[in-house]
């Protein structure tokens, strides 16, 4: 092949996501005639998650995988396209999200972010929606916020784990690889991970069984993928093109297999290791969403770009959640009576 | 500071003891200051335990405190470890090699590979630093998300004082080539004591 | 069988650190070095890169900054002459065992593994227990090394083990069946190395003589009160600090620091506080982190050369495409992950290596949770093989006047017996799943 492209992940092989990385892999090698060869790496093999973006950037490989939010360290904006905390208080969500990243301004806001404000050599798609993210695993029906509230639970850090601190919830972080064994020795008492098809392998149903899938902290989650600039420009046009609709393509790729494998994840959690599912109480979401309003205000103030990004979220939320909360909730009522009417087992 | 005391021979040149002995004593005055690291990091770790456990207030900023030190603590040591001699060799041919010949090899390695390759690591931990500090970069993997670039510096800082005891410990190695006697007490070769006892019976 | 120029680089970069090591340069640069050029004709100057991240890496690792705690606890104690009391009057107690030393490292060894599991803190302190009581009791240094490097690895098959973290996922097996598989394996390794050392010395009592008779406590009173006035508060403060790990009441590196505040406390109790001695630990402890941390940067430098140039991918693609009986297979994967294990450790052999071969070792039936355990106990050699034998240059850092030959010498003897741990673990499944199987239900 003429040219390579080696993708470091921000995930384990086994996670649906790298499955998804080889799919764009395989679909990038054929659609170029073979003239692309495209390798792709789990998290770790060459740099761990929170330096790819300083590795793609470099050069030491030409493409990466990993949420936006991971570089919030380097400028909070990132958090914004990545994981857009509770839909920034506003309601958006995962489909509003990822229209405004492909239609609205999303796309030349993020290279923007990237390559403006964070000066990386990269240019990026947000390709991979993975959300809504569950609230998470916990050790018992929690029926009041104060109960919840005195959990120790395992959080992402930056904006979804300071709004939980406001609400008064001790959080801890620490490395998917750590929950399990610091669950087992009672470090943490409950904790989130990515979606049920990861969670299921992490292991976290042998050691709680009360899972909260509706949760707000991640609830919108777009992972993006990014390949070093120069390199892309050294590409004839006609690859760059392929390139670009691969990412498209990513985007539909992930949607499916959420659905598909999500599902018979939970069905597995709920058959076989006796996994109870819970909604979660709507104290919750008013506290939550006022106290990530109020982080984010603080962010605003800071950040000029963060300002910029946020109003143009709010803007397309203004815009589209009147329409996507009543098809939503057709959804959630239609589901909700076959559930209960016992056509759905 | 003592030399070694081998009366018979001449010694090195005044100025190259002199450079020696200022290049060692950076190192070992950054790797004492360094070494200091290890109370407060302790302390604060003790802290977190206590109050955690005690007082049931954990602290969101003591292990990210901690660790920034940390960071600092070993590379800054460095120097003062490669001074004293103990960054470890495999020692099977070496040991049964004159001084001479480890002299020549040690600064054959030292100006072709040690000093060209910390030269290029200077300058890319610096860039990597100098990004990090322009963006006022913070840890992200931390709920207290302090600045990370002050660990970075350490990279740059380590590196650059890694060059400045290479250059003595070429200064070093070249003499042992020249004389076939290693004159400085510490010497880069890997030894303490018995070492220094074998120098001395050779010379 | 079409290799890259860079996958053929990789292969070269092997043969170029074993030739390398002759020189006698300072290993931590000597692998830089090699990382370095064969890197940079593989991919240019982001090699330089590759290795700032890398060093980088291991700055920003909570978990190794328990090293230089632990350091410091063992130079308090050891500065104030409490180690060695320690380790002394265990073997006042089996005064007429001979190799009962030998039996002390690898049991604390055990214990240690059960605690955290970072095979650098390990052996650093079981150098400092240990080194002193043996050198006066005339043991011999290569069964000591051997004994100190392959009790120090143990930390990372029994758990909590983070190398049995990161497989679960790859594996699809959950992580608790991984630990629960793991218990059995591990400790029949630590038995299989103490029967080893002490039938040895049984039948050669110079390799670990027993103590003189008039060394010995001269009556069982005596011996109780030694025990209570110099041990009983040792051993609380070390059980004390690994206990709170097990226990979950900190984090291995809080563990490390609080049981280096306790050492200090304890010396002071013991009326046996110095400034100079206090100095004299400081320097040490910076110099020795210094040492080992740098070294583990430099290897996962090393390593990450390797595997990003691909000829370990390579050599795993070729094994993968032969066909063979699953116990046929199962054999040679074992075969190149131990002569990976000579390059690397275990981070990129697992992270590389592991998942080129799961569709394989599916497609064949073979119990995932089984050879899981079997990749794990093979890759522990990782850290005692040359030429990156990192257990080797710990000790060889803590005990500077052990000659590295020797130490390769004792750690091979131990080799020796994981092999025939392994062996066991082949022909014996059950002793790898029947844990799990009894938990499951
Ligand atoms: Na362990
Ligand atoms: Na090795």
């Amino acid at each position: 092949a003429q040219y390579e492209l080696k993708i470091q992940t921000a995930v384990p092989s086994s996670s649906m996501y790298f499955k998804t990385m080889e799919r764009l892999g395989e679909r990038i090698e054929k659609l170029s005639g073979g003239e692309i060869k495209v390798e792709v790496f789990a998290d770790g093999a060459i740099v761990k998650a929170f330096e790819i973006l300083d590795a793609v950037s470099d050069g030491i490989v030409n493409g990466g995988q990993a949420w936006t939010h991971y570089w919030s360290g380097k400028n909070p904006t990132g958090l914004l396209f990545a994981a857009p905390t509770a839909g920034l208080g506003k309601g958006l969500d995962q489909a509003a999200l990822l229209s405004w990243a492909w239609e609205g301004d999303g796309h030349k806001l993020l290279n923007e972010y990237y390559q403006e404000v964070l000066g990386a050599d990269v240019v990026a798609w947000m390709a991979m929606p993975m959300g809504p993210e569950p609230f998470g695993w916990f050790p018992k029906k929690f029926e009041s916020m104060e109960e919840l509230t005195k959990m120790k639970f395992r959080s992402p850090p930056g904006i979804p784990s300071e709004s939980f601190r406001e609400i008064g919830m001790p959080v801890v972080s620490m490395p998917g690889s750590e929950i399990v064994p610091a669950a087992q020795r009672g470090v943490i008492d409950a904790a989130e991970w990515i979606s049920p098809g990861d969670d299921l392998y992490l292991g976290l149903a042998d050691v709680w069984k009360h899972y909260y899938i509706q949760g707000l902290h991640q609830v919108d989650s777009i992972g993006d993928v990014y390949i070093n600039k120069e390199w892309f420009e050294s590409l004839p046009e006609r690859l760059q093109f392929v390139i670009q609709e691969s990412m498209k393509a990513a985007v539909a790729d992930q949607i499916n297999m959420n659905v598909s494998v999500n599902s018979a994840a939970i069905k597995k959690l709920v058959d076989e290791k006796g996994v109870q599912l819970h909604e979660t109480p709507e104290d919750y979401y008013k506290a939550y969403m006022k106290a990530t309003t109020k982080i984010l205000d603080k962010y605003s103030e800071k950040d000029p770009f963060f300002k910029k990004v946020r109003a143009s979220l709010e803007d397309w939320a203004d815009l589209t959640v009147p329409y996507q909360v009543q098809v939503n909730g057709a959804y959630y009522k239609m589901g909700k009576t076959a559930l209960e009417s016992g056509a759905v087992k | 500071m003592s030399h070694a005391s081998t009366t018979t021979m001449r010694g090195p040149a005044p100025a190259a003891r002199r450079l020696v002995e200022i290049l060692d004593g950076i190192s070992v005055a950054m790797g004492k200051a360094s070494s200091v690291l290890v109370l407060p990091m302790m302390c604060i770790l003790v802290y977190e335990v206590v109050s955690r456990y005690f007082f049931n207030a954990p602290t969101i900023w003591a292990g990210d405190l901690a660790l920034i030190l940390y960071g600092i603590y070993f590379m800054v040591a460095s120097p003062f470890c490669l001074k004293d001699g103990m960054h470890i060799r495999t020692d099977f041919l070496y040991n049964r090699w004159s001084t001479k010949t480890k002299g020549l090899v040690d600064t054959i390695i030292y100006v072709f590979l040690y000093l060209p390759t910390h030269v290029v690591f200077l300058e890319i931990g610096w860039k990597y630093f100098y990004k990090s500090f322009k963006q006022n970069e913070s840890i992200v993997s931390s709920p207290w998300m302090p600045i990370i670039w002050p660990m970075k510096f350490a990279i740059p800082l380590s590196v650059f004082l890694m060059i400045l005891q290479g250059l003595s410990e070429t200064i070093k190695s070249y003499y042992a080539w020249r004389h076939g006697v290693f004159y400085w007490e510490n010497n880069p070769h890997g030894g303490r004591s018995e070492e220094g006892d074998a120098c001395e019976a050779q010379a | 069988m079409e290799m890259t120029f860079n996958e053929m680089l990789g292969m070269l970069s092997l043969v170029g650190l074993l030739l390398a090591f002759v020189s006698g340069f300072p290993i931590s640069f000597t692998m830089m070095f090699i990382g370095l050029a064969f890197g940079y004709l593989g991919i240019g100057k982001l090699v330089f890169h590759l290795m700032n991240i890398q060093f980088y890496q291991v700055m920003s690792d909570p978990v190794l900054g328990a090293i230089p705690f632990f350091l410091f606890m063992g130079y308090i104690l050891e500065s104030a002459g409490l180690m060695d009391n320690l380790f002394h009057s265990i073997q006042k107690l089996l005064a007429p065992v001979p190799g009962s030393l030998y039996l002390a490292i690898i049991l604390t060894a055990t214990i240690f593994a059960a605690a955290t599991g970072i095979v650098g803190s390990s052996i650093t302190l079981l150098c400092m227990m240990a080194g002193p009581a043996m050198a006066r009791s005339n043991y011999d240094i290569r069964m000591g090394a051997g004994a100190i490097a392959a009790g120090g690895t143990l930390g990372i098959l029994i758990p909590p083990s983070i190398m049995l973290v990161v497989m679960g996922p790859l594996m699809g097996v959950p992580v608790t069946d991984l630990f629960a598989g793991a218990v059995i394996p591990g400790l029949l390794l630590s038995g299989i190395y103490i029967a080893y050392s002490l039938i040895r010395c049984f039948f050669q009592p110079q390799y670990g003589p027993p103590l003189a008779k008039e060394l010995r406590a001269e009556s069982m009173g005596a011996l109780v009160v030694d025990l209570i006035k110099g041990v009983v508060p040792l051993i609380l403060l070390i059980g004390a600090t690994l206990g709170s790990i097990l226990a979950g009441l900190a984090t291995p590196t809080e563990a490390s620091a609080c049981g280096a505040l306790g050492a200090f406390l304890l010396v002071v109790c013991y009326g046996k506080f110095k400034w100079e001695n206090l100095k004299g630990a400081m320097y040490s402890t910076a110099k020795l982190s210094a040492m080992i941390l740098i070294m583990i940067a430099a290897s996962n430098f090393y390593g990450s050369v390797f595997s990003r140039l691909g000829g370990a991918g390579w050599l795993s693609n070729q094994l993968v495409s032969m066909s063979l009986p699953p116990m046929g297979m199962v054999i040679l994967i074992m075969g190149l992950v131990f002569l990976l294990g000579w390059a690397m450790e275990w981070v990129p052999i697992v992270l590389i290596i592991l998942p080129i071969m799961m569709p394989t070792v599916r497609a064949l039936g073979i119990d995932p949770l089984w050879f899981a355990i079997v990749y794990a106990v093979t890759l522990q050699t990782s850290w005692l093989t040359p030429p990156v034998a990192l257990s080797c240059y710990f000790i060889k850092g803590c005990l500077p006047h052990w000659q590295l030959s020797d130490i390769y010498r004792g750690m091979f003897q131990y080799i020796a017996c994981q092999a025939v741990g392994i062996a066991l673990i082949l022909l014996f499944p059950s002793i790898v799943t029947w844990l799990p199987s009894i938990i499951g239900k």
